[in-house]
Order: structure tokens, then sequence, then C-alpha cells
């Protein structure tokens, strides 16, 4: 994993516990197309339905997207524009990409206050979805909320660990880790196995048009 | 409601955060919280969180992560080299000969996979080495490959589309069928461009290939199949009302197993690679999209809505004078933006003006899209041109942006044919969906 966190055991940690929800969201959403499938062909064929498979696919996205934000920021995958700050000098770029972090940061800090408030009502009330589900929202919710809440974690992590080298001096070091991504660094995170593969391809392809043509 | 003048100032803050570099999610939220502080009050800043559950919690927009998934595992199927060989087979015969694959596999790949980066590298890594001994002029080599990867978004099933979507209550299946024919049409159009070039300076073009004997291209044929085969499942499904586009996303990943299963790569490692780029790309979109939502929220509070269509209405413009002097406004927006925050930072202002002109919202879907499309070729900016030259390491970025040249107008011409038919956008959802 291409991951900017500063390195040290809590990093590893973080990083592992990243990927580890990572795979596990993957799973479910391969769990959760095959039963999808189920239904359709249950419903069009033999009029069963599983009810409120809907439902839960809009819970998997609010809880796939907030463990996702994570993993993207750790991967520098978050979209910035960076026309103007590829053409700054080097200390003018630091400043705005720890400008960038600590913005971000505060963004996630007040979403989470604020995500934190409609989980805690929905305890309080004891909410339930007006489905036939009837889910108490507590669930899906607190799910989402600590997607969120480890996103927030990884923001003011980073954002932290950006201002300290800034304070620092280490412009150079700064704009490494918490620039936009190189394009040589964009192309390894899009496509770097992919790319692999396909070279592999093209070798053994013409490992065998020797081999043909040796035969031959 | 606030005035014109505030609006302008709102929307001017925002471009000027997103020039200077924040993330682009950053700017949008600040820019709305700013608004709401201004103008409505702490309840209206309080709502951002019943906002972020309302956003993320949506059974549609599980289309975006399921359809990047299905994408993934056929990329990694590992089809891309034979596919690209199996299509030159069929193309060759046309003047231009290898350049039209470069068209129709990026145009395939880009339609697959959710992301324009790597369409443009892994086309770029498997056609150059083919061009190498061949001749042809590098220009339009590499022109016709950012050409192709440009077509992803408008040729369904693409992420785009549900992002607009979403942003703007229009239904994903009809977008879907809109975008169909534009998407053969400017097909079509870059191979016509590519075929008008050569007849009329065949030294562009390199050494013809020995045609191979029938059985071999039959033979290869099969490599083209599934990406036609998932695209036929989940297409067919959805403009045969079989399945809610979320749904015929998941049955394309079920069907994309197998696929991969049987060219002998599908392994855990694949599939976790494969998940990682999906929630990479699922999450790079809807932090945008979130954001998005809480500034829709806030500007319908402040009546925006109204004081745009206000003003639309008091200039009297017809749709088509206002479509293009949009496609003007995108193309300069273009040069810079990449499509994502060009789509999501422009639509909740857009979108309103043009429903105030009478312009169908469908078919407004497709334009924004095609306006997408140019900017991802525009240069100085635009990303899929430097990933090739990126591949291609050696020559200069000028011979890519030359090469695109005639292709960036041949756009220009679809915008045009856009603008002017819009029957061809709208024909087919309406015999879908009525």
């Amino acid at each position: 994993m291409h991951s900017n966190l500063p390195p040290n055991p809590f990093s590893g940690l973080l990083n592992r516990l990243v990927d580890l929800l990572v795979i596990i969201t993957g799973w479910w959403l391969v769990a959760l197309s095959i039963l999808t499938c189920v239904e359709m062909v249950g419903r069009k064929l033999f009029s069963f339905s599983f009810q409120g498979i809907d439902e839960v696919g809009g819970y998997t996205l609010a809880i796939t997207a907030a463990i996702g934000f994570s993993y993207t920021l750790i991967t520098r995958g978050h979209t910035r524009i960076d026309f103007l700050v590829g053409k700054l000098p080097e200390k003018a770029r630091s400043a705005i990409n720890v400008l960038a972090m600590l913005t971000l940061a505060g963004m996630a800090v007040f979403a989470i206050w604020r995500a934190w408030v409609v989980l805690s009502e929905s305890i309080e009330f004891q909410s339930h979805s007006t489905t036939p589900l009837q889910t108490p929202m507590w669930i899906p919710q607190s799910l989402w909320f600590m997607g969120w809440a480890l996103f927030t974690l990884v923001c003011v992590y980073l954002a932290g660990h950006a201002l300290v080298l800034w304070l620092r001096g280490d412009h150079a070091a700064v704009n490494k880790a918490y620039g936009p991504q190189t394009l040589e660094e964009e192309i390894e995170s899009e496509a770097g196995e992919v790319l692999e593969q396909v070279k592999m391809e093209q070798r053994l392809a013409q490992q065998r048009q020797q081999a043909k043509e040796g035969a031959a | 409601m606030i005035g014109a003048t505030e609006i302008g100032i709102g929307f001017l803050i925002m471009l000027v955060l997103m020039f200077l570099g924040l993330h682009v999610a950053t700017t949008m939220l600040l820019t709305a919280i700013l608004g709401a502080v201004l103008y409505l009050g702490m309840p209206a800043v309080n709502a951002v969180g019943n906002q972020l559950w309302a956003a993320n919690e949506d059974y549609v927009l599980l289309s975006i992560p399921l359809y990047i998934l299905l994408g993934e595992i056929l990329v990694r199927a590992g089809t891309t080299d034979k596919m690209y060989k199996s299509l030159s087979d069929w193309l060759n015969f046309l003047p231009g000969g290898l350049l039209h694959t470069n068209i129709g596999s990026s145009a395939l790949f880009s339609a697959v996979s959710g992301s324009s980066v790597a369409t443009a590298a892994t086309i770029s890594t498997v056609a150059l080495p083919t061009f190498k001994t061949r001749r042809y002029d590098q220009r339009l080599v590499l022109g016709s490959i950012a050409a192709g990867a440009s077509l992803g978004n408008l040729i369904p099933p693409g992420i785009a589309f549900l992002v607009y979507g979403a942003m703007t209550n229009t239904s994903a299946g009809r977008l879907y069928a809109a975008g169909v024919i534009p998407g053969a049409i400017m097909t079509l159009l870059f191979m016509g461009c590519i075929l008008a070039i050569c007849l009329y300076k065949p030294g562009l073009a390199g050494a013809k290939e020995a045609e191979p004997p029938l059985r071999e291209k039959l033979g290869r044929l099969k490599h083209l199949l599934a990406p036609l085969v998932v695209f036929g499942v989940v297409m067919g499904c959805i403009y045969t009302g079989w399945a809610t586009v979320t749904e015929s996303a998941a049955l394309g990943v079920v069907v994309a197993l197998p696929i991969a299963w049987a060219y002998g790569n599908l392994s855990v490692a694949m599939m976790h690679d494969a998940f990682r780029a999906t929630l990479r790309l699922t999450a790079m979109s809807l932090l945008i999209l979130t954001a998005a939502f809480y500034l829709n929220f806030v500007m319908g509070l402040l009546g925006i809505t109204q004081t745009l269509s206000a003003l639309v209405q008091g200039l009297d413009v017809s749709p088509v004078q206002l479509l293009w002097v949009l496609a003007v406004f995108y193309l300069l927006l273009g040069i810079f933006f990449e499509t994502l925050p060009m789509l999501v930072g422009t639509v909740p202002l857009v979108f309103p003006v043009i429903t105030a002109a009478g312009i169908d919202p469908v078919f407004f879907g497709v334009f924004i899209v095609l306006m997408c499309e140019i900017s991802l070729i525009s240069p100085p900016v635009g990303m899929t041109l430097y990933v090739i030259q990126g591949v291609r390491g050696e020559g200069t970025i000028a011979e890519v942006f030359q090469g695109t040249v005639p292709f960036f107008l041949t756009m220009i011409v679809m915008t045009a044919i856009l603008i002017h038919f819009p029957q061809i956008a709208l024909w087919l959802p309406k015999l879908s969906f009525g």
C-alpha cells in the first residue's frame, strides 16, 4: 500500500485496521451482489422476495463510503485541483498542503460532531426505519459513525503530522507526503497491478511466439 | 432568497478555494457552511449531520461501488491484451489500421473501468509496443488513445451519469439509455476522423498488418465476449425494466466473477486488490458528492434556485443559445478541472438555470457528461494526456497535445450535433421507459 502515514507502530496498526475494514467491506459487497441476484431471480420466477434488501443496500453504501474515506486519505486519493499548487515554489506549496490537511481535518471534526448528534438522537428516541424491516436506526448509524470517526482520526493524525513537519521547516517532507500525487504515483495507485499483469501477459505472448518460431 | 450577486460571490469563493488546492470536498462544504451561517443561522448548520446520513444512505448510489467493483474485476481478469488483438483483427482493413483499434479498445476498456487514468495507462501499455516497429505517426497514435479513453463516461455504465442523476433526482436508467446513441456516434466520429486524416495523408498510417487467417480471427473473437456479455447483461436488464440500476450492477459483479475465473485470474489476492481500488474510487466520488449534497440543501433553503430561474427567464434566451454559452463555459473550466469536480461543482448552480430554460434534465445529463469528456483531453491539464506520456516515457508532451487536436475538434462537432439534434439522446430513453 502506498500510504503516507508517518512511519511508526501506531501508523502500522492504523494501516492494517483500515486495510482489514476495506477487505471486509469488499467481501460484503460481493455477498450483497449475490443476494441481490438471488432475490431478483426469486422475484421474477418464483414470486418470493427478501424484504428490505434495498434498505440494507442503502446502509451498505453509507458504511462503504465512511470506511473508504480513510483508505483514500491514507493513499492520498482525495481529489484536489493541483493546477496552481504544482507551479508554486516549495515553501508556498508546503503552506497550501498543510492548510489543505488542516481544513480537511476541521471539516471532519465538524462532521463527526454532527454525526454523533444524529446517532445519539436515534438512540435516545429509539428511532426505527419506516419500512417492513423496522431497523433500529442505531445499528446502521453506529457502523456509519464509526467509519466517520476513523476518518476523523486519520485526518487529525495526518494534519498534525503535516503541521509538525511544517513547523520544523521540513517543506520537502510536507510536499512529499501531503502534496497532490505526482503523475507516477497516480498511475501506480490507479493502475499499478493491472499494468504489471498486462506486462506479464505481453512477456508470455512473446515467449509463445518465440517458441513457435523456434519450432518452425 | 438571496440575490444573483451573492450567488456569484459564493461560487467565486468556492472556485478560488478549489484553485488554491484545498480538497474539493472541503471547499464545497466550507462554502455551504458559510452560506448557512451568513443567511440561515445555526439550525441549517446543525442539519449537516442528517444531511450526511441522508446523502450516504442511498440504495441507488450503491450502484457506484458495484459498477466500480465489476470494472475492477474485469480489468484484472487479464483480457485487455487479447481484447486489443482481437479488435485489431476486424478493424485493420480500414485506412488508419491500428489507430481504429486504439479507439475501440479504449472505449471498451473505459466503459468497463471507472478510472480514466487506469484506462489511459493500460491501453497505452498494451498498444504502444505494437506501434514501435510500424512507422505510424506518433501524434495520431497518442491522440487516438486519449480520445478513446475519454469515451468511458458517455458509454454506460459510467459513474458520471450516476452522480448527475443523484444530484438532480434524474433517473439513472434514463440517463444510461440516453448515453448510448451519442456514445456510439462519438465513437464513429472518432473513427471517421482517423479515416479522413489517413485518406488525405496515407503516410501518417503505418505499415498494414498481414491479414491473419479467418480461423485465427474467429478463435480470438471470444476475447471480445467478456466485456460485451457484461455490457449486454447489465444494460439489457436496465432497458427492459427487469432490474434497477443497482440490481443490474450487482448482476454485473456476479457475472464478472466466472469470467475472471475462466481466464485463470480469479484469486483472493486479486479480489482484495479489486476491493482496495473499488473503495478508493468510490470514496473519492462520494466525499465530494456528500459535500455537494449539503451545498445543494443550503442552496435550496437560500432560494437560489428561484433567483437563478427568475434571472434566466428574464434574459429571454433560447435553449440552444443557453447551451452554447454553457458549452463555452465548460470548455474553459475543463482546461483546469477534472471530470468529477467540474460536474459536482457546477450542477447545483447550472441545473436550476437549464430547467428554467425548458431544457430536458436527461438531455442535459448527456450534454454535461460530454463536456466532462472534453475536459479530459483538453490541454494543458487533461490528466489522461500526461498518463499516456508517462507510460510512453520518450518524446515530449507536446506531441500528445498535437495528437489530440483533431479529436478535440471532433468533440466540438459532437457538441454541435447534440445541441441541435437533442433527439439522439432522448429517443432511446423514451422508447425504453415511455
